[in-house]
């Protein structure tokens, strides 16, 4: 994937939250505020509202689940701050919950007719819409999320909720003491009868549907994702569990009914499922903050000592708890770069996020991160971005170096190889070509010379032919010189024996390579011993002395590292920076030592590519 | 002179044959590669198989190959090797071939038509020939080593030569020197080079190789 390319990718900067949700949230604090005092007064008129509680207790247990998720609801709609409209549903769901619970608890006879109503409309509810914002807080719905909550929406609101107000009058089904029903349209006890009937039916049937959708989608995470989203994902399924034993319940109990939901031990682990949703849906904003700790950490860190190469891509992970998370830089040609300046890929994980980084307009570097965790809070990564900014600067533009490096190096060792394979096909081509003709022209005359009868014209074609023969030698001497043709043929050990016996002066060769080496390699190596051995060739020096050894030694493994050629020679060659040239291209070094006596050079070349 | 000649370029396989008919020898087969070279001499039996060292389908020493492949097989046909390259291994090669009857010449000797024939002729009288670039070459690489030392500069002289594929007669008469004289310089020769008098004949072949490998 190129730069480009990354145009999905989410970008490190901060968006205004729309000023309706943010009235839409604080409408609904407000509203809970005072759902929870009509609350909190009736649990404290009617005595024994929870039967096993004292008044005080019980007044906790209704304020302390509502007030949480409330609270909950608050922070992540703050710190979501638009970043995910996902986040932002969430935050509002959540506070949602906490209202309505607040108002289901006015399920009491003694509460008033209308509050008694409201209480009857929601205790259904709540539980369904806090799954539903603990979902949206673990990530994006799947079908089977959104099955279940369908049938759950349907089974709670209407058939739970709306059609028993409005077909069921509990103080003319005998409950004593119970108040009317002002909803009330007409008294038809069988069919609201029905409809509870199906709804806890349907209930038993949502929760599961949501239940396993919850437990597959688990599976099915990466473990970065879920060790992030773990807490609100069990709190989720905890809360289906515990809806689900209500309607289990419901369904045993000989008077099934939807009021029944009150009584028992079910409200307390409700409040108790709930109060940890609220804990877990916060749990983001306790992560931002251990970042931001161990940010301030790296911080102090860098400051006494600068990461190496990678060393910030290091710290990032530490810091995201993310083991996949990578820095990418830009070059040019819509192209990624590592930090040790290698092309890279951003990685392709199950869940694949890419940041982009940018100083101004520029894009400076994209961070590829498990997307789960960054998306919840775009703060912290702006804050990571800003507090590392140099650190970024000193990896790119060092990423960038080696990369330039690289291409040079590359660009070198392409140039090189070009140049000997028109050396060999240029001494190809005088052999098939200019030498062919010479010798066919030698024979023309000698034949020639045979057919004529004139004595001096015998004479004059056999010079002729001498002349021929002369420059067929030259032009054998001008090929070699070119590119000897054994190098090619035959590998480094053969055109150094030939080129040492070829020499005016004694030149020896110790030590074989006994192999063939990359051609780049075995050029670079001869080349460098005929510039450095001029003179001997010539014979205008005494003798000289190559050494060729592998490293490691031979025969020990298959592919040797390092071909080291020393050569000892009693002048100094004058081509020196021509072998740096050629040796350097393959990345290779020389090394020259003079001496007394004369000149030792050191040719190191790296016979892998 | 009966000979088969095998080159994979056609102008000069036909025009070493022209020049060959011209002097008096009779080109009885033309080949282009190792296959038809093999049946041209079975089939023609010639005196002298003439072959470029360089054939398909490598183009590089399969032309050796199948000189010392018909030198193997057909005792009575010798082998000139033509050859572009100043190459000694190639030499070597022919000369570690216990037998005469085999040459390596350089593709230039053939402007000089009376070289070419004088040897061919040795060629057929069994000797070894060996192109004197090649000899001067293969003498010079082994300047430096101590077995050079031990014999005189005369003795080198003859070995050189002898490398060539001289005859004693031939020796004596380019260094005009007696044939007693030559007789006496191979002993030394022998003795240095630690060959026990033997009733090998290609003791002298032996000499210039024992001392080509020396180190």
């Amino acid at each position: 994937m190129s730069a480009s390319d990354a145009g999905t990718a989410s970008e490190a900067t901060h968006r205004q939250e729309r000023p309706k949700a943010l009235l839409l949230r604080w409408t609904l604090v407000v509203l809970g505020g005072a759902a929870a005092q009509t609350a909190a007064s009736i649990v404290l008129r009617v005595p024994g509202y929870y039967p096993w509680l004292s008044t005080a207790w019980s007044v906790a247990v209704v304020l302390v689940p509502g007030c949480a998720i409330l609270l909950a609801g608050l922070l992540t709609g703050l710190r979501a701050s638009g970043q995910s409209r996902r986040i932002g549903v969430a935050a509002v769901l959540l506070e949602a919950a906490g209202v309505l619970w607040f108002v289901a608890a006015w399920n009491d006879p003694a509460a008033g007719a209308w509050a008694f109503t409201a209480g009857r409309l929601t205790v259904w509810v709540f539980p369904l819409v806090a799954i539903h914002a603990a979902l949206l807080c673990q990530g994006r719905l799947h079908r089977g999320h959104l099955a279940g909550l369908a049938l759950g929406y349907l089974c709670t609101c209407l058939l739970a909720g709306l059609t028993v107000v409005l077909f069921h009058d509990p103080s003319r089904a005998g409950c004593l003491g119970c108040p009317g029903d002002p909803l009330l349209v007409a008294d038809l006890p069988a069919m609201a009868g029905t409809a509870s009937w199906v709804a806890v039916w349907g209930g038993i049937a949502w929760s599961a549907t949501l239940l396993l959708t919850q437990l597959d989608t688990l599976l099915r995470w990466s473990p970065v994702r879920r060790r992030f989203a773990a807490p609100i994902a069990v709190c989720g399924i905890g809360l289906c569990v515990i809806v689900s034993l209500g309607y289990v319940d419901a369904l045993m109990s000989t008077d099934a009914g939807p009021a029944q939901m009150a009584g028992g031990i079910l409200p307390m682990g409700l409040a108790a499922a709930l109060t940890l949703c609220a804990a877990a849906a916060a749990w983001p904003l306790v992560e931002s903050r251990l970042i931001r700790i161990r940010l301030a950490r790296l911080m102090a860190e860098s400051a006494a000592a600068p990461p190496a190469a990678g060393g910030l891509t290091a710290a990032l992970r530490r810091l995201l708890a993310d083991p996949t998370a990578q820095l990418l830089y830009p070059i040019t040609g819509h192209r990624l770069i590592g930090p040790d300046g290698n092309p890279a890929d951003p990685p392709t994980g199950p869940h694949p996020g890419l940041t982009r980084i940018r100083r101004g307009s520029a894009t400076v570097a994209y961070l590829a991160h498990q997307r789960t965790p960054l998306d919840v809070d775009g703060t912290v990564l702006e804050e990571i971005t800003r507090a590392t900014q140099l650190m970024l600067d000193s990896e790119r533009l060092r990423a960038e170096h080696s990369w330039h490096l690289r291409q040079l190096q590359q660009s070198r060792r392409r140039i090189v190889a070009a140049a000997d394979k028109a050396r060999q096909e240029f001494e190809r081509d005088l052999h098939d070509g200019a030498q062919q003709n010479l010798v066919s022209l030698a024979m023309a005359l000698s034949v020639a010379q045979l057919r004529t009868s004139v004595p001096d014209r015998a004479d004059v074609l056999h010079r002729a032919g001498s002349e021929v023969s002369n420059a067929l030698v030259e032009l054998r001497d001008i090929a070699h010189g070119i590119f000897p043709r054994e190098l090619g043929d035959d590998g480094l050990d053969a055109a150094l024996e030939l080129l040492a016996e070829s020499a005016a002066s004694p030149i020896a060769v110790t030590g074989a390579v006994k192999q063939r080496l990359q051609a780049a390699v075995e050029s670079a190596a001869y080349f460098a011993v005929r510039a450095s051995l001029a003179a001997q060739l010539a014979g205008t020096a005494g003798a000289a002395t190559i050494s060729l050894r592998l490293l490691p030694p031979w025969p020990d493994p298959a592919s040797p590292e390092w071909l080291i050629v020393d050569i000892e020679t009693d002048t100094t060659p004058p081509e020196l920076l021509a072998i740096e040239d050629r040796v350097g291209a393959l990345g290779g070094r020389l090394t020259v030592r003079t001496k007394t006596t004369g000149t030792h050079l050191r040719v190191e070349v790296p016979c892998a590519s | 002179m009966r000979v088969v000649i095998c080159d994979d370029e056609v102008l000069l396989r036909e025009g070493l044959a022209q020049l060959l008919e011209a002097a008096g020898v009779q080109v009885v087969g033309l080949a282009g590669d190792e296959t038809s070279l093999l049946k041209a001499v079975a089939l023609d039996q010639p005196d002298v198989a003439i072959v470029d060292i360089k054939m398909p389908p490598t183009h590089t020493d399969e032309g050796l190959r199948a000189a010392l492949k018909i030198r193997r097989n057909n005792a009575g046909v010798a082998v000139l090797v033509l050859s572009h390259y100043l190459d000694t291994r190639y030499a070597i090669r022919l000369l570690e071939e216990p037998t005469g009857g085999l040459g390596y010449l350089l593709k230039e000797r053939i402007s000089h038509i009376e070289v070419l024939i004088d040897t061919l002729r040795r060629l057929t009288a069994d000797e070894c020939v060996v192109d004197p670039t090649i000899v001067a070459r293969l003498i010079g690489r082994r300047r430096t080593r101590a077995v050079l030392d031990q014999l005189s500069a005369r003795e080198q002289d003859v070995l050189a030569m002898m490398a060539e594929g001289c005859s004693n007669t031939r020796i004596a008469a380019g260094l005009r020197l007696s044939p007693k004289t030559v007789e006496r310089h191979i002993g030394h020769i022998f003795t240095k080079l630690h060959l026990p008098e033997s009733e090998d004949q290609h003791r002298r072949v032996l000499a210039v190789l024992a001392w080509l490998r020396a180190t």
